[in-house]
């Protein structure tokens, strides 16, 4: 995968590969970027890279570097809190440590560093939110990236552009970039780059400047986007395909697409991080929007996994499934349960929802234990609980909890900027004199979901 | 007239929007959701805002949105 990585970034070096704001690289000058990070990389050991990172060209060479230099990279927003910033450090036990949300980027060397001689067999560690109240390391190895690659790359209809420019809405900490990064890089397309997510006005320009014949995004990213009635064919006809994944894409949004686009092509796909960014995908028609009670994640005979059902869970196998979490002994040679809920009809994957508390916000999966755990764990918390609220559709629109105690409302929130990432942070805390119970004695989520 | 304030509180569901100090946008209350929802609530009752062409300094009180309603009439 290395190799052909650099002989696809130098066949195409006068080509554009990475566009973001007012900074634009060619194949080759990403290329020798890289290379440099990756010379500063090799005299150490073979111990995991931490990439704290914008949504820059920097950040971009660094990821790229560490995959040259065949050290891990861990992909850290620089959005975090430092405390968790630093137990993702410490967790990954990264060796050297590149913050590119500088000027000039900075390396530091850390004292707690795995013991590796050997080559890594490691491309990244992402970490997701786990319900024990840590980050939990997903290890993705260069054999997961390769298939996963391999797939992408061959999927109809991304098959089809040359020389395209690519839009990547999400931050590298989030999976849904290793689509439209590897995609972009292994077949000679520009990466066009969302720098800020939450300038409404920005993201529009860059698209109007930019061109992206394909968009890598989640539904809620085009929500945002349709919101300007602007956003459709007359304006922006250069938009050819949408590659959705990361969340639930619902029949009303892919309708109020095909309304304002008319020969665009939708892709929907679906995979979860352990399996490497997506395992599956499928073409989703005006048919399927009228046909479907709801729309289909995947096509099983074209999937990046042997996908399967049992007890309605979605289990997955195959070389684009990780061995097992970080620092922890798992098995999943017979498969890879997601937790997601889901069944298998017609050679189409459905997808219901999920087994247990985790919840997809914002594109992000949460673990609302982990909330829980945190909140409790603050001082004068005796109990507390955090639900989702679902819009009509089941989609979260808000994560609220409740909690008793003698804490104060803003004590919480204050110690959970701290502990949390921005989009876990719950938009309603509320104290209240006791949590409501149920019969069987554990607290009644129904009766809050009321409140 | 469209109280604001009543629309915001029953979005974010929180009393910090009736607070004139609260930036909605720093304090995470009006969030990528949030606004999706709000630019529809508005739009149902008869202000059609467009989104890049505001000026995004205004989404971040209750009196800024009330202000963008009004030049939009």
């Amino acid at each position: 995968m290395i190799e052909k990585l650099a002989e696809t970034m130098l066949r195409f070096k006068e080509n554009t590969a990475y566009i973001c704001k007012n900074e634009e690289l060619s194949f080759g000058e990403l290329y020798n970027r890289a290379r440099d990070f990756a010379e500063k990389l090799k005299n150490d050991d073979f111990s995991p890279v931490a990439v704290i990172g914008g949504r820059n060209a920097d950040t971009m060479a660094a990821i790229l570097g560490c995959v040259f230099a065949k050290r891990a990279y861990v992909p850290i927003d620089i959005s975090l809190p430092e405390e968790r910033k630093n137990r993702i450090i410490s967790l990954s036990k990264a060796g050297t440590v590149i913050d590119c949300s500088k000027e000039k980027p900075a390396f530091e060397k850390t004292e707690n560093r795995a013991q590796t001689r050997e080559e890594n067999k490691t491309a990244y560690i992402i970490f997701t939110s786990g319900s024990t109240g840590e980050p939990k390391g997903v290890p993705i190895s260069y054999k997961n990236l390769d298939n996963f690659i391999e797939w992408i790359t061959l999927l109809e209809p991304l098959d089809k552009f040359e020389h395209a420019n690519v839009l990547n809405q999400a931050a590298f900490s989030f999976d849904l970039s290793t689509a439209a990064i590897y995609y972009a890089l292994f077949c000679g397309h520009a990466i066009v780059q969302i720098e800020n997510k939450n300038d409404f006005a920005g993201i529009i320009d860059t698209i109007k400047q930019n061109k992206p014949e394909v968009m890598v995004a989640t539904p809620t990213f085009i929500k945002l986007c349709l919101l300007d009635k602007c956003f459709c064919q007359k304006d922006f006809s250069f938009i050819k395909c949408i590659y959705f994944c990361g969340e639930t894409l619902q029949k009303s949004l892919c309708k109020a697409i095909f309304e304002r686009f008319s020969d665009i092509r939708i892709i929907n796909a679906y995979g979860p991080t352990e399996a490497t960014s997506a395992v599956c995908a499928i073409e989703i028609t005006k048919e399927m929007c009228e046909q479907e009670e709801i729309l289909p994640v995947g096509k099983i005979s074209s999937a990046a996994a042997e996908i399967f059902i049992e007890n309605k869970e979605i289990v997955l196998k195959g070389k684009s499934v990780f061995a097992g979490y970080l620092g922890k002994d798992d098995d999943f040679s017979k498969g890879y349960p997601t937790g997601d809920l889901g069944c298998i009809e017609n050679g189409r994957l459905y997808c219901f929802g999920r087994l247990d508390s985790q919840i997809k916000y914002k594109g992000y999966r949460i673990e609302l234990l982990e909330i829980e755990n945190n909140i409790c764990a603050v001082k004068g918390v005796e109990n507390c609980a955090v639900i989702a609220k679902r819009n009509e559709h089941g989609e979260v629109r808000m994560i609220k909890a409740f909690y008793s105690g003698k804490a104060e409302e803003e004590e919480i929130r204050a110690v959970l900027l701290q502990e949390l990432p921005e989009y876990m942070i719950p938009k309603t805390i509320k104290k209240l004199e006791n949590l409501p119970v149920s019969t069987n004695g554990k607290t009644d989520r129904k009766e809050l979901e009321k409140l | 007239m469209t109280d604001i304030r009543k629309i915001l509180y029953e979005i974010c569901e929180d009393e910090r929007v009736f607070d004139e100090e609260t930036d909605l946008i720093e304090s995470g209350l009006l969030d990528s959701y949030a606004v999706i929802e709000l630019f529809c609530r508005l739009e149902d009752e008869g202000t059609e805002l467009q989104i890049t062409q505001i000026d995004r300094e205004l989404l971040r009180t209750a009196n800024g949105i009330e202000e963008l309603i009004a030049k939009a009439k």
